[in-house]
């Protein structure tokens, strides 16, 4: 499949992450191999190797539950000693590890038995919380946007995991929900910095502009902690935060532009000068002037 | 020209040498002369009484159509600016009686987009004169919505820099006239504004004041109490008497159609709220139940 219009589409999953613009398109996802700490060699290697980890298998099953799509969890099964098939406890036995990629190959998502305990449990969780359960139910699950960036005429995209029916008054709320190791405001914050979350958002928001022609569109973060007692909450990044990561994203795009149409995805130039960080540096005289009084 | 005369940065743009005046010039020279020292003599004929002035500045600070316009206060750099308007200073000017006061552009240059104005105030009677000579450049600050960053946006209108050649010299001539005036004339008058916008309209306590505003801008205009926060820089329990005075011009304002709401309170960062997401869900289970 090729698309070559803008607009929303119907996609699968492996259609999308394969990219069906013909000469490329960029996500947040990606568009964070772009920027430091990164470099454009980072990118290329990225969109040649995908990652299929286990905690990317745990994801996608939440997710699946959750948002009541994508493929069939199937329970990952193990050869005993004597041939006879058993649920795996564990991804490390060579059969598990065989009967997972059987699994993806059908388009099934590989679980173990012990997750998908916990997989029901968190998605009980989201279903208690009236405004985490009405934003994801709030419309399509699922769907891919593409875009051309009018001031790069490079192509953008992004995979909505709800894009909610547009509201009477145009205030479109845009959901995403995340698994993390903690919903705490700081904590989570953190987690935007670090998976470069802030990308995401403004992705998300001016795409939905862009192409459903809004003027008020928000996002929020669902974010579930991904061990008990599964807490949830529904935190709104700020106008700093949106500002920040479309401001990214352009950047991004450019670096992108100018890299294919060079050919040249640079690492690292040589050589690089590095210098201890201020706070080394103080503690470095402190623990100075500490011995010198010492002796 | 003589090596005694000192060079300023608008002689270059002199068109005619001073040395070569036409007639009708010398007579207009001749004519403001004369005007000058007429307006000094009459001046001195009738002097003002201060004891009326006084009387006239304290009637004219007790209207409220004045208190409401006496001060101003905008949002600058994370804090705030607050100071008298240039309309309480022509009104004291008006009461202290033989002042004159006036604005004029000197020199306008379209190729570097800039004007040179000058604001006088002059006390007539004590010969007491305060000028400034200053240049506005035809140019404005705005704010780029999608990015919210502020730039520098060039005027070509016409009517567009009039105006704000206007607005900045207006506020040239709010300081020469306070320059003139008596401290202490100043000073009671903007007591007694403080004192009337205190009392405001209806007598009533300035918490319900403020509800009644924000009531007001939101029935009429469709502004929101967070809009209008937004605009002071300050949460409604802090508004003070001079703030709700700026709020009912601005209603004039908007009655008026001299200013739109839309322009003067861009939508402000409005966060997501509990209630409002399930009313957006309420609404669609509404619009699905109707369809089947």
């Amino acid at each position: 499949m090729n698309i070559d219009q803008p607009g929303i589409y119907d996609l699968g999953e492996e259609a999308y992450h394969a990219d069906p613009v013909e000469h490329g398109s960029l996500s947040a996802s990606s568009a964070k191999y772009l920027l430091p700490p990164h470099v454009p060699a980072d990118y290329l290697w990225y969109r040649q190797n995908r990652p299929t980890s286990r905690a990317f298998d745990f994801g996608h099953a939440v997710h699946s539950v959750i948002l009541g799509v994508g493929g069939e969890l199937v329970t990952v099964m193990k050869a005993t000693r004597d041939k006879t098939l058993v649920p795996a406890d564990g991804w490390t036995t060579v059969s598990a590890q065989k009967h997972a990629e059987e699994i993806r190959a059908e388009g099934g998502v590989p679980v173990l038995e012990s997750d998908r305990a916990v997989v029901d449990a968190m998605a009980e969780k989201v279903r208690e919380h009236p405004v985490a359960h009405a934003l994801l139910t709030s419309g399509e699950p699922e769907r891919s946007a593409f875009w051309c960036d009018p001031d790069t005429g490079v192509w953008r995209r992004c995979r909505y995991d709800v894009l909610p029916d547009v509201p009477e008054d145009g205030r479109l709320i845009i959901p995403d929900y995340k698994t993390t190791s903690s919903v705490a405001p700081d904590a989570f914050n953190r987690k935007v910095i670090d998976f470069g979350y802030d990308l995401q958002a403004a992705n998300y928001i001016d795409t939905a502009a862009a192409l459903l022609g809004l003027d008020d569109v928000r996002f929020v973060f669902v974010a579930q902690l991904n061990k008990p007692p599964f807490h949830v909450a529904v935190i709104e990044p700020s106008a700093r935060w949106i500002t920040i990561g479309r401001e990214r994203f352009a950047l991004a795009l450019r670096t992108y532009k100018r890299c294919r149409e060079t050919g040249d995805w640079p690492a690292y130039p040589d050589p690089i000068a590095i210098a201890p960080p201020a706070w080394v540096d103080y503690a470095h005289d402190d623990l100075m002037a500490a011995t010198r009084e010492e002796s | 020209m003589s090596s005694n005369t000192i060079a300023l940065p608008s002689d270059k743009h002199t068109q005619a040498p001073a040395t070569r005046i036409t007639q009708s010039t010398a007579v207009e020279q001749a004519r403001a002369v004369a005007e000058v020292q007429a307006a000094v003599v009459v001046a001195q004929q009738c002097p003002r009484d201060v004891s009326r002035a006084i009387e006239r500045m304290r009637q004219a600070c007790s209207q409220k159509a004045l208190a409401d316009r006496a001060f101003y206060s905008l949002p600058r750099a994370g804090g705030k600016v607050e100071g008298s308007t240039v309309h309480l200073a022509r009104e004291l000017a008006a009461c202290w009686g033989n002042v004159d006061y006036g604005i004029r552009e000197l020199r306008r240059d379209d190729e570097a987009g800039e004007s040179e104005m000058s604001a006088w105030a002059w006390d007539q009677e004590t010969n007491v004169r305060s000028s400034r000579s200053f240049i506005v450049p035809h140019a404005i600050m705005a704010t780029d919505r999608p990015s919210r960053t502020k730039f520098r946006k060039s005027l070509t209108d016409l009517g567009d820099i009039a105006n704000n050649n206007n607005s900045v010299a207006a506020r040239a001539v709010r300081e020469t006239i306070f320059t003139v005036l008596p401290v202490w004339f100043r000073v009671e008058a903007e007591e007694i504004a403080a004192k009337t916008l205190a009392g405001g309209v209806s007598g009533a306590p300035l918490q319900q004041q403020v509800a009644d505003a924000i009531g007001h801008f939101e029935r009429t205009y469709g502004v929101t109490g967070g809009q209008i926060e937004e605009r002071l820089q300050r949460p409604r329990a802090q508004w003070t008497p001079q703030d709700l005075a700026a709020l009912r011009v601005l209603a004039s304002e908007f009655d008026r159609g001299e200013k739109r709401p839309v322009e003067e309170f861009p939508r402000e960062d409005r966060r997501v709220t509990a209630e409002e997401v399930a009313a957006q869900s309420a609404s669609r289970d509404t619009a699905e139940a109707a369809e089947q």
